[in-house]
């Protein structure tokens, strides 16, 4: 019994990976969000018909928000006031919200909505306060240069890391 | 065997002899089924929640915030621990991982409960005390928070989770626990074998 | 794409906590179910007696993959809203190879040890105290240990991306490698079984 048992198990594992070749891809190609780096080049090329719509509230939008945002709070924004014509970034504080809001847009028939993966968070790590590490390799050393240019578009302060950095946030990942 | 019916009924009792009937524990299940119902697990918390299971995690909060409890002072100063207190949190659903981890002892219970496997008792090989049983398990566990930690992860959280996911750091964590486990164990036989 | 529920919003955070302990719940009964609760049938895996913790992870693995794999690819999941651990390829080699070292000395992991618990294990109750300890440990070594901690990270790094292999060959040879490799270890077993 327990011969034939593990047998079905492992001809349906192998059935269904053999489909899963010929399939290919489980991804569909459209994306959902858009990250630090393509959105901070996407408003430096001063792109037309971009809408940016931080969902924080009044307070954390006047202490800082990202250029050219409109501030309307998650919990009143209404897509259909909008244009689908238009493509749409959300952002909140990291991306829990934002992710909520661009399904909500995307579910009323918005093709390019977007949410700012990482939030403000990631834009204040990667585009304003960017930071290169002390044993970065030469690759990065070079980059690192466009990404300080691109940092100090937007009035931030990019850092090389030495002796003197300031402490750094544990960012905790993983489980 | 006398004349009494032998009965293995679904919780495992063994009726042996007339009115007296033995708990048995129940044999474990096939452990391919069973591990396809962890699997079916862990796919409902990557559809439900958009993450994976994990452990090492919860054991993780509770230490700092005990730490920032018992002496926040000392908390602040560790850039580790301070995070725990921080309002801006890396990662929003740490708590979650301690509601977890309630429910995996809760789980456990369960089934062992059901199965007549529960037992007041110490795993250990024959050839070891329970005083040396004890020692290794808390080297070992030690040794496993340092490894856990480094990683990202343990066995749930890393292998389990990222293994579904085809990600390379949780694949090679995975390839070298088994490695060090394989490499440690002529050593540490005595305590099994 | 509806899934993950969560992350689009179908629910609030009281809720998740709920699922917390409902996913928790299943995830300990099905370890203790294959006695993954029990640390000398653990270790069994490293003396060759006793292969369940390969079946069982490598089952697991594949079960979950083969559903990511088809969940999205029919539209139900959008996988790429799934959090993926970042990869540090040195910790993560150091850390498995160190915890391997600690999983056969103390018998059990972090969530077996939680089902040992429950299921009156009273070595797994101190191989938990040793978990603290470490995480404590390593929590005070981490300002020395810090820079090796965030060395060599590759981000969000999948095999398909890695190699720029089709995702769904990979599914396959993973599918196939855990098979071969259960087959093996049942001949592993019933070998020793013999001895």
């Amino acid at each position: 019994m327990k011969l034939t048992q593990n047998k079905i198990l492992a001809g349906s594992a192998i059935i269904l990976s053999v489909f899963a070749v010929i399939a290919g891809s489980p991804f569909s190609s459209k994306k959902s969000y858009i990250n630090p780096e393509q959105f901070a080049d996407t408003l430096i090329s001063k792109k037309q018909n971009l809408t940016v719509v931080d969902l924080r509230d009044k307070k954390d939008y006047n202490d800082y928000h990202i250029p050219s945002a409109i501030n309307v709070n998650a919990t009143r924004i209404d897509p259909s006031t909008f244009d689908q014509k238009n493509m749409i970034v959300l952002y909140s504080g990291r991306d829990n919200i934002s992710k909520t809001i661009q399904y909500k847009f995307e579910k009323e028939g918005f093709k390019k909505a977007y949410f700012l993966n990482g939030g403000i968070d990631d834009w204040m790590n990667k585009i304003i306060f960017p930071v290169l590490l002390k044993n970065s390799s030469e690759a990065e050393k070079k980059n690192f240069e466009n990404i300080e240019r691109r940092s100090m578009y937007f009035g931030g302060q990019p850092e090389r890391e030495d002796e003197n950095s300031v402490k750094k946030i544990y960012r905790r990942e993983g489980c | 065997m006398d004349t009494a019916t032998k009965k293995i009924s679904f919780l495992g009792t063994k009726q042996i002899g007339k009115g007296k009937s033995i708990s048995a524990p129940q044999p474990y299940w096939n452990p391919y089924v069973a591990g396809v119902g962890l699997g079916l697990v862990l796919l409902a918390a990557f559809v439900i929640m958009g993450r994976g299971l994990g452990a090492s995690g919860a054991f993780s909060t509770v230490v700092s915030t005990g730490v920032n409890a018992i002496a926040p002072s000392f908390g602040e100063k560790n850039e580790f621990f301070s995070t725990y207190s921080d309002q801006v949190s890396a990662n929003p659903l740490k708590d979650w991982y301690v509601i977890e981890v309630i429910g995996i002892l809760i789980g456990g219970f369960i089934s062992g409960f059901l199965a007549h496997r529960f037992k007041k008792t110490v795993d250990k090989g024959p050839n070891i005390s329970v005083r040396g049983r004890f020692t290794y398990a808390f080297i070992g566990g030690a040794i496993m928070g340092i490894g856990a930690k480094l990683a990202r992860g343990c066995t749930s959280g890393q292998a389990l989770t990222g293994g579904a996911q085809l990600n390379v750091g949780s694949w090679l964590f995975m390839i070298f626990i088994f490695i060090g486990g394989y490499a440690a164990a002529y050593f540490v036989r005595r305590q099994w074998i | 794409m509806s899934a993950p529920f969560f992350i689009h919003g179908f629910f609030g955070d009281g809720t998740s906590l709920l699922i917390a302990v409902i996913i928790g719940i299943f995830f300990g009964f099905f370890l203790e179910r294959g006695g993954l609760g029990n640390a000398t049938k653990l270790v069994g895996q490293f003396y060759f007696y006793d292969m369940t913790v390969f079946k069982m992870m490598f089952t697991a693995i594949i079960t979950a993959m083969l559903g990511l794999f088809w969940l999205s690819y029919f539209g139900f999941l959008d996988l790429s809203l799934v959090y993926l651990i970042p990869t540090y390829i040195l910790p993560q080699i150091v850390g498995g190879f160190i915890f391997g070292i600690g999983f056969v000395m103390g018998g059990l992991c972090p969530g077996t040890s939680c089902v040992a618990l429950t299921t009156g294990r009273i070595d797994s109750f101190i191989l938990i105290l040793g978990m603290i300890f470490g995480v404590f440990v390593f929590g005070e070594a981490f300002p020395l240990i810090r820079n090796f901690y965030y060395s060599t990270p590759m981000g969000n790094a999948t095999f398909p991306r890695l190699l720029n292999a089709s995702y769904g060959t990979l599914v396959f040879v993973v599918v196939i490698i855990a098979i071969v490799g259960f087959v093996g270890v049942e001949k592993i077993e019933k070998k020793f079984a013999n001895k």
